[in-house]
């Protein structure tokens, strides 16, 4: 398991996902974006260029995230998505609420 | 309605209604076929059957069937009036608004309520010649999808919906919970989306967010999602998709606005169903239910459970007949029984079970549909099927009129189904490819029903690219559903049979129609269920034949009884092979281990050993011969001998460890086993797959049995069908022959080294004639056979019902004259002793019955025998052969019919198919076949068998012979037979002389050999082999010979 690295700059933060967003990552990174969100963070991206693998409650925590921002204005991004990710997530479609571009390592 | 009265005419037009519709599909296909060149008896027809239910529509006040009906009407009087030409388009329509118009006649109260504006807009604009720009509004028009607790789960326009059920057929609402139905099972989201996918268009999702809340909140137990999930799976097999999620939670969008829970269908289908067997097999098995919700679902497509059946007067009349009867039998024995007079007692239970025989086969005959009622659903099938998919197809239906139970009707129609489509997709290949491979352009499917050993045996044939066996294997093991080592002991018949596991497909593409894995297992389990059978032969390049084996009713089932610990059960008798006694003294050469395996050796074949009483986890025990007391079993294996010394652990006196020391000596000797008593008792048992052997304590009797249903406790246990009761009152669980092999986790150990050293054995024996004969006795000290399956019957008989009229001997047998024969008519034998215990092996020569009078004992071998031709010749003998020590006479029962009833040597047997030919004259149109065989046996066998069909037979010893005989009579010959191990010139050495000259080269070339592995058909073929047949039914000849005679 790889940490989320958080790189913050004024009101916006980045967070490079490591290669799974499971269970066992997920009260981790929501005591990060909580920490991060108290401390007046109000638009999150998240790099998942190294993000292979999301359970069922990587989603809901990605929807805790979205539902927390849009409560301070704020917005919600990921950003290099892996096809099977992106297509997952646009099949349940979240791409109509949460901003998303995919990976383009994985085109072609 | 108002009154009973009203209620009963509604039902019968509702009836009639039902008997219009049931043709109107092939005839609007056939007015498709005849194009502008209409027939116009069939459009009136047509026409009659739309004007009958407008009529009587409008008089029960099912106003959207009038108009409906109405509209059509309108279409077919401009067809009929030549106003407008039949074309595709046309029909279509006319096909979609016949649907509807069942589906409102099958659900008539809710029939008012069904939107058929499309369907009126459409036919209108047709009638109006402008077709109108119906999809306008439709576009704008939103649809609510509501959850069956009235949630609103989607709004979508009814242009979509109507789009997705066009391309997909079914449109379901799903309400997920990520948490409990993906998390908790260990799978991923995308796991699973993947196979949705697959399977389907997701019109629409939607995750609840509100539920989730903030990171500030405690982490939620659900995640709610909802899908609009537009699918062809149909509602029978949504489950193996949606395994995870609750039945509650799946619903089909049936109209507009009106999701269906499955649950609901099911309840709704459980009052429906008439047999007490099938609803129990709701309740037990979800599948089934369901397969009827998708029937009620898709009204257009499936068969609609009935709730009514047209019976006979004149059955009805034999009914009642039998009821009086039955009423006068029981007064008869109470009187008798008031009076204990025992004679009058026993004559009238005999009356009483006499009446109730009969009352119980009129009864069934009740229930007998023609198949035909299901196999003629399947002309539109494929015509769209293939239409969808670009191919060009011609579909062949036989036995229309073979008759079968109503509720196996209705439970082999979806089965029936899935494995047409798959049949059409996957079977046929592309016109391109078919022609690229010398193929017909268009690819043929041949559905055939026949009656064959007391069952009706469905086929469902294609003449596509057939299954590879080796990339099914494949396909399995990668998927981690067999493992290497299971493989490696699968014999050919297992690895196509891996089809049927859930989760596997070969196809490369997945398509609308089929090649997802989802289906084929649940064929299967239906079909099982249905107490069926599946048997697939298959030729890479050539197709693949689906044979489907049922019963003919589900009802009342002979069953084998037989039991383990003083428990009997049931085995039906479609899935007993033979029963074999092991005696005490052949335990030890018949009985090995393969590997963990105990394995019965029968006609050199291993087949794998499973004691029931340690598949069902009862306790061992066996008989003590001597006082009969039932003791524990303590043998490892079935071939340790029953000893109470053989236990190794077992503690002993200084006696009895004496004792034992004496035994071993004992055991010393061959001979030792003689018990008659601790012989094994074992029922082999075919699953259609493959064979085994039961090994039980006890055989009993057949009986037939009347099937109960299993109660919900016992629904998990697949070693079990169903439950009888038995006539002293005690309960028999009748046993599921495929559920016993899985639990058991049972492989047929075709792979094994010791199968291939029997095989090679089996091998070198072939290369004499293998034959299977019936040994008797004629005077005491004369053995002779029979070729097996030339025998009927062998009936016990006593001298006294042998009557003489002349020089002729008959006897009488069921209700005829039965002529009786004996060697002795025409040959110079011994008499057959009078003290004999004397039987009639009864045959059928030319399609008449005759017995051949012998003594016992009678015995059933397969040998590989050297045939004598000349030593022991003469009339009625056609050769001999040494048998174990004895030589035995084989008999030519067609030749002591000639002789003595004038049976002629050739009459045709003039089956349907066949080609009329009377006298067996060269360039007459009778028709020629040559025959090279080595063996003087088979070859005169095999010259009558052809000889009696009507052909003519040309017949060489050898290859070579053949070929010389072949070129002399080269414009006769019409058709081969060879042999393929001959001196001289062997088969396919001559097989290849013909493909190699021009003049004979197109000949059909039928290979009858007792060779016949995988390796030999591949060679044949590359030989130029037409067809291959195991020596030697004489049926299965005369069909292939039927089936390969150039037009």
């Amino acid at each position: 398991m790889t940490e989320p690295q958080v790189t913050r700059t004024g009101a916006q933060a980045t967070i490079i996902l490591g290669e799974k967003l499971v269970a066992a990552d997920v009260p981790g990174l929501k005591s990060e974006l909580k920490q991060l969100l108290d401390s007046g963070v109000i638009s999150i991206v998240f790099d998942c260029s190294r993000l292979d693998m999301m359970d069922s409650t990587g989603i809901g925590c990605l929807v805790a995230a979205h539902n927390s921002l849009a409560k301070v204005d704020g917005g919600l991004s990921m950003t290099q998505v892996s096809s099977d990710i992106h297509q997952l997530l646009c099949s349940m479609r979240l791409d109509r609420r949460i901003k998303m571009t995919p990976s383009t390592a994985g085109q072609g | 309605m108002t009154n009973s009265e009203d209620f009963e005419e509604l039902q019968m037009y509702i009836a009639e209604s039902r008997e219009h519709l049931a043709t109107i599909e092939n005839d609007l296909l056939d007015m498709e076929v005849a194009g502008a060149a209409i027939d116009e008896t069939l459009v009136n027809k047509v026409f009659r059957a739309a004007h009958s239910i407008k009529g009587g529509a409008g008089f029960f006040g099912l106003k959207k069937i009038q108009e409906l009906g109405h509209k059509i009407e309108n279409v077919l009087d401009l067809i009929r009036s030549r106003k407008i030409a039949p074309n595709p388009e046309i029909i279509n329509l006319l096909l979609l608004s016949f649907d509807c118009l069942r589906m409102m006649v099958n659900d008539h109260a809710g029939s008012n309520q069904v939107d058929i504006t499309e369907f009126v807009v459409s036919l209108s604009g047709l009638t109006s010649s402008v077709l109108p720009e119906k999809q306008k509004e439709s576009i704008k028009k939103m649809v609510d999808i509501k959850t069956p607790a009235g949630r609103l789960a989607f709004q979508v326009s009814e242009f979509d919906l109507a789009i997705a059920r066009e391309h997909e057929e079914y449109v379901y609402l799903v309400q997920l919970d990520l948490i409990h139905d993906i998390h908790q099972r260990g799978k991923t989201p995308w796991e699973v989306f993947k196979n949705y996918l697959a399977c389907g268009t997701l019109m629409e999702c939607e995750l609840n967010f509100d539920a989730i809340g903030t990171l500030d909140d405690e982490s939620t137990n659900v995640i709610p999602l909802d899908l609009l999930f537009a699918s062809i799976v149909d509602p029978s097999f949504i489950h193996s998709l949606f395994e995870d999620v609750p039945q509650k939670n799946i619903t089909v969008v049936q109209g507009p606005a009106n999701p269906q829970p499955l649950l609901k269908q099911q309840v709704e289908v459980q009052v429906e169903v008439e047999v007490e067997v099938q609803k129990e097999k709701v309740k037990v098995e979800p599948a089934a239910p369901v397969f009827m919700a998708a029937a009620e679902a898709e009204p257009a497509r499936a068969q609609v459970v009935e709730d009514t059946l047209r019976v006979n007067v004149n059955l009805l009349e034999n009914l009642m007949n039998l009821a009086s009867e039955m009423v006068l039998s029981r007064n008869q024995l109470q009187n008798a029984i008031q009076r204990n007079d025992m004679q009058s007692i026993k004559t009238s239970s005999q009356r009483v079970s006499l009446t109730t025989s009969e009352l119980q086969e009129t009864i069934m005959l009740t229930r007998m549909q023609p198949i035909g009622n299901i196999l003629n659903k399947f002309p539109r099938v494929v015509r769209d099927l293939a239409s969808a998919s670009s191919k060009e197809i011609i579909l062949e239906i036989y036995g229309k009129d073979v008759e079968i139970d109503k509720s196996l009707l209705e439970g082999l129609s979806d089965p029936l189904t899935h494995m047409v489509r798959n049949a059409v997709d996957h079977g046929i290949e592309d016109p391109q490819v078919r022609q690229a491979q010398g193929k017909k352009w268009a690819g043929k499917i041949t559905l055939r029903a026949y009656h064959a050993a007391g069952q009706v045996v469905v086929e469902i044939s294609d003449d596509g690219k057939g299954i590879d066996t080796q990339k099914v294997a494949q396909s399995a093991l990668k998927k981690g559903l067999i493992t290497e080592e299971k493989l490696k002991l699968m014999s050919e018949a297992e690895k196509r049979a891996l089809i049927f596991m859930a989760g596997l497909s070969t196809a490369d593409k997945i398509t609308d129609i089929s090649g997802r894995g989802v289906g084929m297992d649940v064929v299967k389990t239906n079909l099982d269920r249905l107490g069926g059978k599946v048997d697939i032969e298959t030729q890479p390049g050539k197709g693949t034949t689906f044979r489907i084996s049922l019963p003919l009713t589900l009802a009342i089932i002979p069953s084998l009884l037989v039991s383990v610990n003083e428990e009997k059960f049931a085995i039906p008798q479609i899935n007993i092979s033979e029963l074999i006694h092991v005696s005490a003294d052949q335990a030890k050469t018949r009985l090995e281990t393969v590997g963990d395996a105990e394995v019965l050796i029968l006609r050199e074949k291993l087949i794998p050993l499973l004691r029931l009483a340690d598949v069902l986890g009862m306790g061992r025990v066996c008989e003590n011969p001597d006082s009969g007391e039932l003791l524990p079993d303590r043998r490892v294996r079935l071939s340790d001998r029953r000893s109470k010394y053989s236990d190794p652990f077992l503690p002993l006196t200084p006696e009895e460890q004496e004792r034992q020391l004496a035994e071993q000596e004992r055991r010393a000797n061959p001979d030792r086993r003689f018990h008659a008593a601790s012989g094994l008792e074992i029922v082999v048992i075919n699953t259609g797959v493959m064979e085994y052997g039961l090994v039980v304590e006890e055989l009993h009797d057949t009986f037939e049995i009347v099937v109960r249903p299993l109660g919900q406790h016992l629904n998990q246990c697949i070693e079990y069908t169903g439950a009888s009761v038995l006539g002293d009152g005690r309960v028999a669980l009748i046993l599921d022959a495929s559920g016993l092999a899985e639990s058991a986790q049972l492989s047929s150990l075709v792979g094994s080294a010791r199968a291939a050293e029997l095989q090679a054995k089996q091998a070198g024996d072939l290369q004499k004639d293998l034959l299977t004969l019936l040994l008797f006795h004629n005077a005491p000290e004369e053995t002779c056979a029979v070729s097996l399956d030339m025998v009927e019957r062998i009936e016990h008989i006593d001298c006294s019902q042998i009557e003489y009229a002349g020089n002729r001997r008959t006897m009488q047998y069921r209700g005829q004259s039965l002529p009786l024969l004996s060697l002795k008519d025409t040959a110079a034998v011994g008499e057959i002793a009078e003290n004999a215990d004397l039987v009639v092996i009864v045959m059928s020569l030319d399609g008449r019955s005759v017995g051949l009078l012998a003594a016992q004992p009678v015995d059933v071998i397969e040998t590989a025998l050297a045939v004598d031709v000349v030593t022991h010749r003469q009339k009625g003998i056609s050769g001999s052969g040494i048998i174990g020590r004895d030589t035995t006479l084989l008999v030519d029962v067609h030749e002591i019919a000639v002789a003595v009833l004038g049976l002629k040597q050739a009459e045709p047997a003039a089956p349907a198919e066949q080609k009329p030919r009377t006298q067996p004259q060269p360039g007459q149109g009778v028709i020629t076949i040559l025959l090279a065989e080595d063996s003087g046996f088979f070859r005169n066998q095999v010259t009558k068998y052809l000889e009696a069909d009507g052909y003519r037979v040309l017949a060489a010893e050898d290859g070579q012979a053949a070929l010389d005989l072949l070129r002399k009579h080269a414009g006769e010959v019409s058709l081969v037979v060879t042999d393929i191990e001959m001196p001289v010139m062997t088969g396919l050495e001559f097989t290849r002389s013909i493909r190699a000259d021009a003049a004979l080269a197109h000949l059909p070339v039928i290979a009858l050999t007792t060779l016949a592995d995988e390796g030999d058909i591949a060679a044949g073929v590359a030989a130029g082999v037409t067809a291959y047949e195991i020596k030697l039914d004489k049926e299965v000849l005369l069909r292939t010979v039927r089936q390969n005679l150039p037009a």
